[in-house]
Parts: C-alpha cells; sequence; structure tokens
C-alpha cells in the first residue's frame, strides 16, 4: 500500500482560481507574487511583515497564508506566523504537532487536497519543500492553543527561521540558507470542518503588490540580509514547472524508480526555458560541513550527472570532517519508498584510488515530526555489504564496506545497497534528536537524501554520480552458474517496477 | 566437543619413485646431508631435510590415489627458488605414503610470477587452452617481489595431476591493485592470496574462492567458466559474509588463509581457516586452526529490503572444530608434549572436483614453523626458521 504522507485527496473540494481572493492572478506580468529570498547564510531569523492600510475586521475561523517554497536548507522551512490586534502581537505555536492546510497541484488550483502540515518542536510550522498551498492557521490555536479574542487585524508577520543547529539530524553547519518563499496572500477564512475553506475575508493580496509595501527585519533587530522582491516572469515560470515536475511520476529504468536522475526537468524547461531549468537544478543542493566543489556535467549514466569532488584547497581545519551535499526530492512521487527493497546508484570513480561517499536517507516520522537519520554505520563495527554492476566490465561483485559506500579505482556502474544495510546512527537516537530508529516506508515518506564524504581520505578525488534511484527487484550477483537467479544487469535491462 | 585424532604418518623413502607415477626424477639432489626439521609433535606427512621449507598444502584424492600440492624451494637455504611441487600419496597399512616431490611450476624468469610462487589449489574438469584439452586446473599466487607481498592469482593446466603443467598466459587472472581500493595506495599487503577450487559442474565451471588483503580484507568466490582458458568467462564475484565467526578483538573476523570444500550432501560449504594470531615472534602467523560450515545459500542470499533494527546479524557461519597447538603434541614422546607453536595455512583433503571426501570426517593438513630464534636450529643458518616449515595431517570427526 503506498504511503500518502503530507495530503489526502479532498474529494469533491474543487476551487476555482477566480473564487479566491488570495492570490488570484490576472495577467502573469502584472500580478505576480512577492518572493523571499536568501542567498547566503543568515545570521538569524528574518521577519516579513505587511500593515493593512485598514485593520482588518476578523470574519471566520482562522488565518490562510497561501506559499510556495522552492528552495530550502533541508526539507521542509521552518516559518512562524503571528498578527497584531490591539497593539499585541499574537503568534502560533502548536510545538511537536500537525495541521491541515490545504495543497495545489498546479498554478491554476484546478485540483487541490488536504496536507497534513507539521509543527516542530520550536513550534514553528514546517512548509514542507515544493509545497503550493494554503497554510491554514485557526485562532483557536494562538496563545498555545488557548485562543486569543481577536477582532481586528491590524498586521501580520511571517518569520523565517534561519538554519542553525536543531533537533534535526543533520541540522549541523549549513554552509547557506539558500530559501526562497513565494508570498500569494493571506486571507481570514471560515473552516467548514477540518480544512474545507468557505468564505473568506482578504487581508492581503501580495500578488502584484510591491515588495516596498511590506517591511522585512532582522528578527533580532537591524537590517535584514535576505531580499523581499516581485517574482519576474521567469519565477513565475520556474514556479509552473516546478509544480508540475513535483506532481508527475517519476521515471523508471528496470526495477527501478529514479528518484533523482540530475538532468534538467523536462517540464520545468517547457515552462521556463532551458537555461532556467538548469540553474534550478544547480540550487537543489545545500552543503553542511566543510565545502565541495560541485556541479551538474555531461556525462554519468545518461544526458547530466553530479561531479562532487573534495578539493584539497577548500579544506577548513576547523571544520568538520565531512562534506555534506544534500537535496530535496523534486517529485512527490520519489517520497514514496512503499515495495522497494534498496537504494541504487550509479557512479563513476574516474581517479585511480578509491573514492567513498555517504547516500544518508532521511525518513519523516510523521508521529513525531522528526526528521530521521539512516546510513551504513553500524554501533557494534560491523562491516556491511553492498553490490556492484561495472557497466564497462560487466563485472558484478559484492563487497564490504563501513560507514561509506566505497567505489573502487575507475568504477563505472551501478551500486545497490539493500536497505537491510541502513540503520540510525546510535547519536541520533538519543533524546536529543530523537530517531526512533525503524525504516517503515508504508507509513512515512524519505524526503532527503544527503551525499557526504569524508574530507582526508577523498581529496581531490572526483565522483560522478548519476541517477538516485530505488530497486524492486530480488536479484543475485551474476548468474553465470545458475540462469534463475537475476543478475544485477538482467534487473535494469529486463526488470520492472510494480505497478 | 569432537574428538580430534591424530594421524601419526609413519615416513618412508622406500619405493618413493613407484609412487610417483609418471617416473620424473625427483626434486630432490641425492648428495645433499639431511638435516632433521624439529619435532615438537606429530610427525610430518611426509619428511624433507629442514633448509626446505613444505607449505600452503592443497590435497585431493582421486580414486585410490593423492595428490599433495605444497610451495617448496628448489634449492636448500634458497627462498629465491620458490616452486609449487607435488608429491603423489598411496594408502597403506591404514597410513598414507606419499613418494619424492616433483615440481609442477616455478618462477618465471620476467613477468607477474618471477619473485615467487606459493599457495597452490588444483581442481578436475575440462580445460581448452591453445588447442589442448586439459583435465586439471591450478590456481596459484605469483608475484615479483621475494617476499611474497603483493601477489596475484594465476592459472596453469595439466593432463595429469603431476603435470606437465602449463602456465596459462603471461599475465595474472586476478591482478591485485593496491590503490583500487585504497585512497592513497597500500603500502605494506599480501595482495590476492590462498586460492581455493571448486568444481561446479566437474567441466569447466568452477568457484575460484581467495583472499584480497585490500582495507577491508575480505574472501571473495568468483564464479568462472574455465572451459576455454584461451577466453575465461567471469561471472559474479561473491563476498564471503563473516556472520557467525569470531576473533577476539574484532568485529570483522576474516577467513584467514581458508580454503573450501562443498558437500553435496546438504549443499553445504566447509572451510577450514586460520584463526587470528597472538604471535610477537617470527613467524607471525596464526596457532590455531578453525574448521567450520556454512549453507551454500551464502554465496547468493542478499537481506533485500528492510531488516528488523533489533534482529541479531545473521550467523551463516557454525563451528565444527578446532585445532590449536596443544592439539598437536605427541603424547607418546616426551620430547613432542607441547605441539607445534605456529600452525598455520590449513586445507581440506577433497575430491579431485574440490568435494566432500568424506561424509563422516574432515583430513586437515596444515603447516607448521619453528619459531626465529630456536635454539635447536643450526647456529651456521640464521634464516633456518624459515625452512623448517613441514605438513601435518589430523582428522576432524563431523
Amino acid at each position: 500500500m503506498k504511503t500518502k504522507a503530507i495530503s489526502v485527496i479532498l474529494g469533491g473540494l474543487v476551487l476555482a482560481a477566480a473564487c479566491f481572493s488570495t492570490g488570484v492572478l490576472g495577467a502573469a506580468a502584472a500580478a505576480q507574487p512577492l518572493v523571499y529570498e536568501a542567498e547566503g547564510k543568515l545570521s538569524g531569523d528574518e521577519q516579513i511583515s505587511y500593515v493593512p492600510d485598514t485593520p482588518v475586521e476578523v470574519d471566520g475561523d482562522a488565518l490562510a497564508v497561501k506559499v510556495f517554497l522552492k528552495n530550502s536548507y533541508w526539507y521542509s522551512l521552518p516559518l512562524s506566523f503571528s498578527v497584531t490586534s490591539g497593539g499585541r502581537e499574537y503568534t502560533w505555536d502548536l510545538g511537536n504537532s500537525t495541521l491541515s492546510g490545504i495543497e495545489y497541484t498546479d498554478a491554476d488550483e484546478s485540483d487541490s487536497s488536504v496536507a497534513t502540515i507539521q509543527w516542530d518542536s520550536n513550534g514553528k510550522v514546517c512548509v514542507p519543500y515544493l509545497f503550493y498551498g494554503e497554510v491554514i492557521l485557526p485562532f483557536s490555536e494562538l496563545n498555545g492553543g488557548a485562543g486569543a479574542d481577536i477582532a481586528l487585524i491590524e498586521e501580520i508577520s511571517v518569520t523565517v527561521t534561519a538554519a542553525v543547529n536543531t533537533d534535526y539530524a543533520s541540522g549541523d553547519s549549513w554552509v547557506a540558507d539558500g530559501i526562497s518563499l513565494y508570498l500569494f496572500g493571506a486571507d481570514c477564512v471560515t473552516l467548514n470542518g477540518e480544512s474545507e475553506i468557505g468564505d473568506r475575508t482578504q487581508i492581503a493580496d501580495f500578488c502584484g503588490m510591491s515588495a516596498d509595501d511590506l517591511t522585512l527585519t532582522a528578527a533580532a533587530g537591524g537590517e535584514a540580509e535576505g531580499a523581499l522582491r516581485s517574482a519576474s516572469d521567469s519565477d513565475y515560470a520556474a514556479f509552473e514547472g516546478l509544480l508540475a515536475q513535483y506532481n508527475s511520476s517519476s521515471e523508471t529504468l528496470g526495477d527501478m524508480k529514479i528518484i533523482e536522475d540530475f538532468d534538467t526537468n523536462d517540464l520545468l524547461a517547457e515552462a521556463a526555458g532551458a537555461e532556467r531549468a538548469a540553474q534550478e537544478l544547480e540550487d537543489i543542493f545545500y552543503m553542511s560541513g566543510q565545502e565541495a566543489d560541485y556541479s551538474i556535467t555531461e556525462g554519468g549514466y545518461s544526458g547530466t550527472a553530479l561531479s562532487y569532488n573534495v578539493d584539497s584547497t577548500m579544506y577548513n581545519p576547523g571544520g568538520n570532517a565531512y562534506a555534506g551535499l544534500h537535496f530535496n526530492f523534486g517529485k512527490k512521487d520519489a517520497t514514496d519508498w512503499s515495495g522497494a527493497n534498496g537504494v541504487a546508484v550509479y557512479a563513476e570513480n574516474t581517479s585511480d584510488h578509491l573514492a567513498s561517499f555517504a547516500i544518508e536517507i532521511f525518513q519523516y516520522n510523521l508521529d513525531t515530526g522528526k526528521l530521521e537519520q539512516y546510513n551504513l554505520n553500524d554501533s557494534a563495527n560491523r562491516y556491511k555489504t553492498l553490490y556492484a554492476y561495472n557497466v564497462e566490465t560487466g563485472e558484478e561483485f559484492s563487497y564490504h564496506t563501513q560507514t561509506y559506500m566505497r567505489v573502487p579505482a575507475n568504477f563505472k556502474g551501478w551500486i545497490r545497497i539493500p536497505f537491510s544495510q541502513y540503520a540510525a546512527p546510535a547519536w541520533s537516537q538519543s533524546a536529543a534528536y530523537g530517531n526512533e530508529g525503524v525504516l517503515d516506508f508504508d507509513r512515512f515518506p524519505v524526503v532527503k537524501v544527503s551525499l557526504t564524504r569524508l574530507f582526508n581520505v577523498n581529496y581531490d578525488i572526483e565522483l560522478i554520480i548519476d541517477d538516485i534511484a530505488l530497486y524492486y527487484g530480488d536479484f543475485s550477483v551474476g548468474n553465470l552458474f545458475d540462469s534463475s537467479k537475476t543478475s544485477i544487469r538482467d534487473c535494469i535491462e529486463n526488470g520492472s517496477v510494480p505497478a | 566437543m569432537k574428538k580430534l585424532i591424530c594421524i601419526l604418518m609413519a615416513l618412508t623413502f622406500i619405493c618413493a619413485l613407484a609412487a610417483c607415477g609418471d617416473g620424473n626424477t625427483p626434486d630432490t639432489p641425492e648428495e645433499e646431508t639431511f638435516e632433521s626439521k624439529i619435532f615438537d609433535g606429530i610427525d610430518a606427512v611426509f619428511d624433507e631435510s629442514l633448509g626446505y621449507y613444505n607449505e600452503n598444502p592443497s590435497a585431493f584424492q582421486e580414486g585410490a590415489t593423492r595428490y599433495l600440492y605444497y610451495t617448496r624451494n628448489t634449492v636448500k637455504y634458497d627462498s629465491t627458488t620458490d616452486s609449487i611441487a607435488v608429491r603423489v600419496g598411496t594408502y597403506s597399512n591404514g597410513e598414507w605414503t606419499y613418494g619424492e616431490p616433483q615440481t609442477c611450476i616455478s618462477v618465471s624468469e620476467s613477468g607477474w610470477d618471477s619473485g615467487g610462487v606459493f599457495g597452490a589449489d588444483v581442481v578436475k574438469g575440462t580445460f581448452a587452452y591453445n588447442g589442448e584439452t586439459y583435465s586439471y586446473l591450478m590456481a596459484y599466487c605469483g608475484t615479483t617481489r621475494s617476499d611474497r607481498t603483493d601477489a596475484d592469482i594465476g592459472f596453469a593446466v595439466a593432463k595429469e595431476p603431476t603435470g606437465e603443467w602449463v602456465k596459462v598466459g603471461t599475465e595474472p587472472f586476478i591482478e591485485f591493485n593496491s590503490s583500487e581500493w585504497d585512497s592513497v595506495g597500500l603500502t605494506s599487503y599480501p595482495g590476492a592470496i590462498e586460492p581455493s577450487l571448486i568444481s561446479y559442474d566437474e567441466g569447466g565451471k568452477v568457484y575460484l574462492f581467495y583472499e584480497e588483503s585490500e582495507v577491508f580484507k575480505s574472501n571473495y568466490a568468483v564464479e568462472l567458466d574455465c572451459s576455454n582458458m584461451d577466453s575465461i568467462v567471469r561471472g559474479g564475484r561473491k563476498v564471503i559474509e563473516r556472520g557467525g565467526i569470531s576473533d577476539l578483538g574484532t568485529s570483522n573476523p576474516l577467513l584467514y588463509g581458508a580454503d573450501y570444500v562443498y558437500a553435496e550432501d546438504g549443499d553445504m560449504l566447509y572451510a577450514v581457516r586460520e584463526g587470528r594470531t597472538t604471535a610477537t615472534a617470527n613467524p607471525i602467523v596464526a596457532d590455531e586452526l578453525q574448521a567450520l560450515r556454512s549453507s551454500m545459500d551464502i554465496l547468493d542470499t542478499i537481506d533485500q529490503g528492510v531488516s528488523d533494527p533489533d534482529a541479531e546479524p545473521y550467523e551463516w557461519w557454525s563451528e565444527i572444530d578446532d585445532i590449536s597447538s596443544s592439539d598437536t603434541a605427541d603424547f607418546e614422546s616426551e620430547d613432542r608434549i607441547l605441539g607445534y607453536m605456529r600452525i598455520f595455512s590449513p586445507t581440506i583433503v577433497s575430491n579431485e572436483y574440490g568435494g566432500m571426501l568424506d561424509y563422516a570426517s574432515l583430513e586437515i593438513l596444515f603447516t607448521s614453523q619453528t619459531c626465529e630464534g630456536d635454539s635447536r636450529l643450526p647456529a651456521e643458518h640464521e634464516d633456518a626458521y624459515m625452512f623448517s616449515q613441514m605438513i601435518h595431517s589430523m582428522v576432524i570427526e563431523l
């Protein structure tokens, strides 16, 4: 059974764009949403505030804020929402809970579903990567759920959380925040049931609004490091293309579902052009730990691939021992790992020496709201077994490794890691991180992977990494003696992914 | 606890030529002085003078005849004269008697095996090479170095177990590359060693087991179709899982120096290996041997999908018995009650296809060696311990 982690189709709720006051777009050139962007590393949280010309009389149950999150340093961007009424600021803080939102699958909002939106333990709303929809904030949940008697809304604010060490296992030493948050509008809404929206009263339509109509400040005071601007036509086209990409199905190759191919997406390129699509692909990556040298390059298994090098000249002796390169999945379908047997990756080691890297996987535990990290660590330091097919020599082999996936010198081909080889690192199962240590793909999505490399053993050794996939077949290493056992090559050339 | 039975091998040189079968000239010069090796326990399966190392045994029995292959120097006290020798064994009066050594292969004048040849194993089958059909395939280690490091594995073929042996090609088949599995390149490493052959079909298909001393030191089994040695077909190379093997002080014990036989009954793989050494003086080799068995599924079973995080790792291997130094003692001789301090390089006597010879017992051949500095060694040869290796036999009941 496939896991429906984030959303459930809401039958009968078809919302025409024209029905909304929130973020309704006329001609694209005339009414673009606002975009908040942080290019580098933020030194602190930043707040975007809007003061209506006249206070808006509250009419309904909740504040609905329509956003689209394009980039973020991790799978979801923690946001804090507040309203000011009677000169007093009220903030939503649901600490480690969930609320419903509405997610649209295309820009014209012809199809929508109920989205479950997680709140982290710090009371922030975690807006998922590539989420386009409305975050619904019931007034009854203000003041930590005690509610607030609000008659007029004088100001609304959204605070963007800077990347810092958090209780997310991966949240250390982020090189950049790289946030790109589209703001469409905000309404007072009446809820029919938990998540169906009835009447609306517009508070703000950011589409077509000038950035100067809002204020952007550092939450701790002082000048903001991020920037607020109107989306360009290209930004809007990218938004449309990314939405189409996000809601499209993953491609398959034999018994593999490709969850990242490091190619520019056709749907995105069609909407926003090849150049913009290529830039969007470059922008999906975030680094933590040591800085590394990466780029999208021609080559790999097909199309383009990721070139990933730990450049000795970039080494920071005071930094972590590893370089981490992270990305979220650009397709919702790629987060569904149910039924798969393991991870497959196409890798090329172009050097005459061993290279190594890890594909660390991040399961979003919807029960705890934690992003749980799993890798090839073993509490007893036992070796893990991986399986490889060299596409140049045709050789298939299994081999042992520990923590990192070893890629022998001059190897070109596929490496398969059964999920059985993954484990939660011991440190992540402490109370501070809260990793429950159980992979359960029938219940939980996997939302991102990290490609990590130890610096000191990988100096200046470039890896070409192409398709990262899930494999579904049962295979053997070679089948020279027993053709009833499917080789890795057979799986790739003749296998299939279960429907 | 299974009982270990020592096979006391009577030594004889009478009728040795008749046992050789093909009438080859013995390789030990007749005029040399025989110097006895040092016995701290059971007899050797054959005697040869101190000054000749007899090590890395591998043996199969075809019909009523045994073929015992081992590594031997052909010139006394000269370690540059490595060879793979064979002795033919005949059974009489309850014991095996082995004839004189015949050289199968020697170091090449140049190339990958010009520094040393050692650690051979032989299996029967059908192997075409250069227009000829051969019945025996040998896998052996070779290196360009005199210290037997950086070894590769190559093949030789013969029509009879005693030869003439023909080396296959001029390149090794398993070529060890010190940087393939290391980020900077290993500086000290044995290489690809300990080949062990098992026939898959009694024809040209064989499993080649071997040990690769890359950073993670692993044992592998490679599927090979050697029907045409001019164009060997490689199948999968399967790492041998370690679950069930235990050595003090390591989470990932290896099948050090292992030899393997296949048991059709039960589809089992039997192995004998060296225990992890505690030796601190030369030779730094094992002082314990261990016989194990596993389901043959170990080569093809992959734990797919998510596994229970609380489950203990699957234990493929189970111990049959072990042989310690004290087990090699001979309590019928006052000066042999300590047993051998160094016992290593074991092999299981198999049938000609690398299969089980006897389902009631395993006969283990292994090597012993006198330690450096032993005062009983001749003073005129400081390195005499390097030429003191003997091959012994013990039987483990199943």
